[in-house]
């Protein structure tokens, strides 16, 4: 099993998050998932163009390298509006946090890597927001059926995933909430 | 045995009260248990939320909206629900009645979080990422034809791009 460095992970997402509220104040806050009009907010001002059409590849989003003074985000048209709307998030982090060196894939393959994991839970931050993990341990719920609440949300962006990706994600999601409060 | 907190377990009033009712009523714990039922008798029937959705007559997104808590279905919708799963729409609300032993049995199985995600599993295992990478080139290439040809001429340097990938030179 790799050793992550869950700490610069969270630490990660967390700065993420703090730099989207800096545009978008309620991202990741009490009435998030915040809208589609302040998601497209974030991404005008990170730079990002966003295109929408139908891959011929199974992949759900990319992100380009910088072309045209733009940085490329392309959404697969025929994945599910769930996927579509985590998608614009985790490549908008990934512009956010200047991974995009050559083309990014949001796909099955290299979700382990420290940079998609950070993407991934800056994405969940707002779309299983702290308000909900809240109510969900009410009445102090144990944190494991938190996290497997926290999965089963993590499930209805993505039921894709391979079984790692959900509980590695989880378990962040859990403690960018107990670690951080976000 | 999962280790699910006594107030998940119990079936409040509140859960039968407002059924078919307005379901933002119902607490968050009784919403995410329904949920889970729902899900847990899809499963069972091997049933995706598309297949399920299709049967009910709603949207898949509904079926992931209920089963993740997000809201509960209108009482028929649910009875529609349970008739598709073959199960009972007692035991969705309430947990209690002939499903109860089997879905408590599956849960006993080893307590493993994900344990209920097998499908996806088998889903994923059956994927093979062979063969995507000339696909996804041809997609990054699209996007760019889409974007750089809303801002203006398409440039020299992408009809290259697409001539060596098309070839395999790239």
């Amino acid at each position: 099993m790799e050793d992550f460095d869950d700490v610069a992970v969270l630490g990660a997402a967390h700065r993420l998050v703090e730099q989207a509220r800096g545009v978008v104040g309620a991202y990741a806050g009490p009435l998030a998932p915040v809208r589609i009009d302040q998601v497209t907010e974030l991404l005008t001002e990170a730079g990002c163009h966003v295109e929408t059409f139908t891959f011929q590849s199974d992949t759900v989003a990319m992100v380009l390298p910088r072309c045209d003074g733009v940085y490329p985000i392309l959404i697969n048209r025929a994945a599910e509006h769930t996927d579509r709307v985590f998608a614009l998030r985790h490549e908008l982090a990934h512009v956010m946090a200047g991974d995009v060196d050559g083309p990014v894939f949001l796909a099955n393959e290299g979700y382990m890597a420290p940079e998609e994991r950070v993407a991934d839970l800056f994405a969940l931050a707002d779309l299983v927001p702290a308000w909900w993990i809240a109510e969900v341990r009410r009445g102090n719920t144990p944190w494991r059926e938190v996290k497997r609440q926290i999965a089963l949300a993590v499930a209805e962006y993505a039921e894709w995933w391979p079984p790692q990706r959900f509980g590695d994600r989880a378990e962040l999601r859990l403690r960018l909430y107990r670690e951080h409060g976000v | 045995m999962l280790n699910t907190s006594d107030n998940l377990h119990t079936a409040p009033a509140a859960v039968n009260g407002f059924f078919g009712i307005f379901s933002g009523h119902m607490a968050t714990d009784d919403r995410l248990q329904v949920g889970h039922r729902i899900r847990k008798l899809r499963e069972r029937r091997g049933l995706s939320r598309e297949e399920l959705a299709e049967r009910v007559g709603v949207h898949a997104g509904s079926i992931a909206r209920w089963e993740t808590g997000g809201s509960v279905p209108h009482a028929y919708t649910l009875e529609r629900i349970a008739e598709a799963c073959g199960g009972s729409a007692e035991y969705i609300r309430t947990g209690a009645g002939g499903d109860e032993p089997v879905a408590a049995a599956e849960e006993a199985g080893d307590g493993d979080v994900f344990s209920s995600l097998d499908a996806v599993v088998r889903f994923v295992e059956g994927m093979a990422p062979r063969g995507q990478e000339r696909l996804r080139k041809l997609d990054a290439l699209e996007g760019l034809r889409r974007m750089l040809t809303a801002r203006g001429a398409l440039p020299d340097w992408w009809y290259e791009l697409k001539e060596r990938v098309e070839n395999g030179r790239l």
